[in-house]
């Protein structure tokens, strides 16, 4: 029984740390949908971020410098994302997934340039707050590190920016109606660069947590999909950060599940856990969707009319 | 040529230009590389032998089923992404065929039920998120990725479960046997007939854009939805007719991959999760979802890539340029292309 309490902590408090990455990637992507862009760039600028955070820290030793780095270099990915379909009105999909193949080829490049193998950085400490380190069970889940904190705290940062904030309502209507929100003196272009830049600054500390928080080296490829399930988080959430918080605890505690159920000797092939998170994906989102539609301007650049 | 053709055809290659010459400063101030032994080396291993032609055109035959398999799905603005799941289903179907079936049926029944077979796998596994959308609206972009990933698993399962070779150390399948093998066009090189399939269905999609009702259709359905709907085209229909034929193009890439050049599937049978597939996105879009275009891209492309490996292996220069290269000249090549309509509209409206 107590094993069983033990084991559920365990996975608990582990899943919390591993949906950090994906509630960070999805309140971007959240704003970013929310403005007309889908970002399918994500899994590329996740990387790329990853990969500058692991950089930076290694050169400078400095934790603070290397999340500033990788905010910086991924608020700089969505300014190019945000060039080429904002201003060039190029697809969005395509521009997406030239951004993965960059970020793929680009962080395999510097990395065997730069580092070879075996280079670790240290990890972020792990944090207990306070009073709550003294309740049982919970004091025992909020063992995160300070990213896992601020993750958390930008839910209500960011429902508060997208509901009770000029700029968030500024967001939301030209995601939907840019026309009519640009006819009432809305600049459509700006805020949708502010969004996507947004978009790309979450994606890279997303990236982050991976080699600061994480696992404290860089793998080619380490994003493993995740930059894809934070788009789908980002649907099952109905497009709302506090949904974005649900999705992605959700599938930090499936992703790791999907490892802890292994080290229990369950018969179950690997492989065949590994498609959990995703079929978990397909079937919410059919429940999900017919209730919520996405925003209506999502990936139809806006063509200003004399 | 008229002023516009010119401007038309020279934009799009000052992208590519630009592309290259951006990776060229990358590799002169980060890795004081020679540019020009570098670029030599691509060329050499791209261009450079019959062999190394070969690898190129049948790296082209495979993408070219993946971008045609976009090209018709983005043509009526279905966003099947789900390239890699359909050609990981056609593969795995191939190779069951290829392994289980009598060993003496003659070549051409081997290849023509391989090719029927794993077009419908492909297929079916392509009306999946279309029925969802159908029925529900789930958005196809989400669901044919879900699907990417879960496909992957279920090879990933097949390979070192069921389907696996029990005399081998490593996760493979049984080789398919030598009937079933697609014959070589140059013989000694990886060139199969898969290639001649290729071009023939970039001329039959072309065909089907440029006569059939079927392409107007799809045309019609992709430009104006509710244009589309008053002129009676049932848009459910279209969905699904479209996804059928994505799917199956796109495992037709996957038997190519079996048949003609790897005669069984392992582990790391093709990249994933940014595989054919999405290069085949890729190649579709830099085509202007033209099939012709498509081709040339896909050519394009395949010369970057084993050409890119080949760099990597002659040089001092570390993997991962040839994508990287790819990404930068993409991002060019559709900004060109903006730029290029610009100009174009400017020139007719002033």
């Amino acid at each position: 029984m107590a094993d069983l309490l033990t084991f559920i902590i365990l996975s608990l408090s582990s899943g919390i740390g591993l949906s950090t990455p994906y509630l960070f990637a999805s309140l971007g992507e959240v704003i970013a949908e929310r403005s007309g862009i889908l970002n399918l760039g994500l899994e590329g600028m996740m990387l790329i971020g990853a990969f500058s955070a692991f950089t930076v820290s290694i050169w400078t030793k400095s934790t603070e410098m290397a999340l500033v780095t990788s905010m910086i270099i991924g608020g700089a990915l969505g300014l190019l994302m945000g060039i080429m379909v904002i201003k060039l009105k190029a697809n969005q999909i395509a521009v997406g997934l030239a951004i993965v193949v960059f970020g793929m080829g680009i962080t395999v490049f510097l990395n065997l340039l730069w580092f070879g193998r075996g280079q670790t950085t240290t990890l972020l400490q792990k944090i207990s707050i306070p009073i709550i380190n003294q309740i049982p069970i919970i004091g025992d889940l909020l063992r995160q590190n300070i990213l896992t904190y601020i993750a958390i705290i930008l839910v209500p940062i960011m429902s508060i920016f997208l509901y009770r904030t000029t700029i968030g309502l500024k967001i939301r209507s030209v995601g939907e109606n840019p026309k009519a929100a640009d006819s009432l003196g809305v600049n459509v272009f700006k805020i949708r660069y502010i969004s996507i830049i947004i978009g790309g600054v979450f994606a890279g500390l997303g990236g982050a947590y991976l080699t600061l928080g994480f696992l404290s080296i860089f793998m080619p490829g380490m994003t493993a999909g995740m930059g894809w399930i934070a788009i789908v988080v980002t649907i099952l959430a109905r497009w709302d950060p506090k949904g974005a918080l649900v999705g992605s605890i959700l599938f930090g505690f499936v992703t790791d599940l999907t490892v802890r159920i292994q080290s229990l000797g369950v018969q179950i092939p690997l492989t065949i856990l590994n498609t959990l998170p995703y079929i978990v994906a397909i079937v919410v989102l059919v429940i999900v969707y017919g209730k919520r539609q996405p925003p209506n301007a999502l990936m139809e650049p806006y063509i200003k009319t004399k | 040529m008229s002023k516009e053709t010119l401007f038309k055809y020279l934009i799009p290659i000052l992208g590519i230009a630009a592309g290259f010459l951006i990776f060229t400063l990358i590799l002169v101030f980060l890795i004081n590389a020679d540019p020009i032994f570098a670029f030599g080396e691509m060329l050499r291993g791209s261009l450079g032998s019959v062999s190394n032609i070969a690898k190129v055109l049948s790296k082209t035959a495979t993408i070219t089923f993946t971008g045609l398999a976009a090209l018709i799905a983005f043509r009526a603005k279905y966003f099947n992404i789900g390239g890699e799941s359909q050609l990981f289903a056609g593969a795995m179907i191939s190779v069951l065929i290829g392994t289980t079936l009598p060993s003496n049926l003659p070549t051409p029944i081997f290849i023509i039920i391989t090719l029927l077979v794993a077009f419908l796998m492909g297929a079916a596994v392509a009306l999946l998120p279309a029925f969802l959308k159908v029925k529900t609206g789930a958005n196809e972009v989400f669901t044919t990725m879900m699907l990417n990933f879960i496909v992957y698993y279920i090879y990933l399962f097949l390979i070192t479960g069921p389907m696996r070779d029990p005399r081998s150390p490593d996760a493979q399948t049984l080789p398919i046997v030598e009937a079933a093998e697609l014959p070589q066009l140059i013989p000694k090189t990886v060139l199969h007939f898969g290639f001649i399939f290729a071009i023939v269905a970039v001329i039959v999609i072309y065909i089907i854009f440029k006569k059939t009702l079927l392409g107007y259709n799809i045309q019609a359905a992709g430009s104006n939805v509710r244009a589309a709907q008053y002129s009676g085209i049932n848009m459910s229909k279209m969905i699904i007719t479209v996804a059928f034929i994505s799917g199956g193009l796109a495992a037709l890439a996957g038997m190519c991959e079996v048949n003609g050049v790897q005669y069984l599937v392992a582990y790391g049978f093709a990249p994933f999760p940014l595989g054919y597939g999405y290069l085949g996105i890729m190649v579709a879009l830099t085509g202007k979802l033209n099939p012709f275009g498509t081709l040339i891209s896909a050519f394009g492309l395949s010369i970057l890539l084993v050409g890119g490996k080949a760099m990597t292996i002659g040089t001092n220069i570390p993997d991962g340029v040839a994508e990287m290269l790819f990404g930068v000249i993409i991002l060019f090549v559709i900004g060109s292309y903006i730029a290029s309509d610009r100009i174009g509209m400017r020139r007719k409206y002033g």
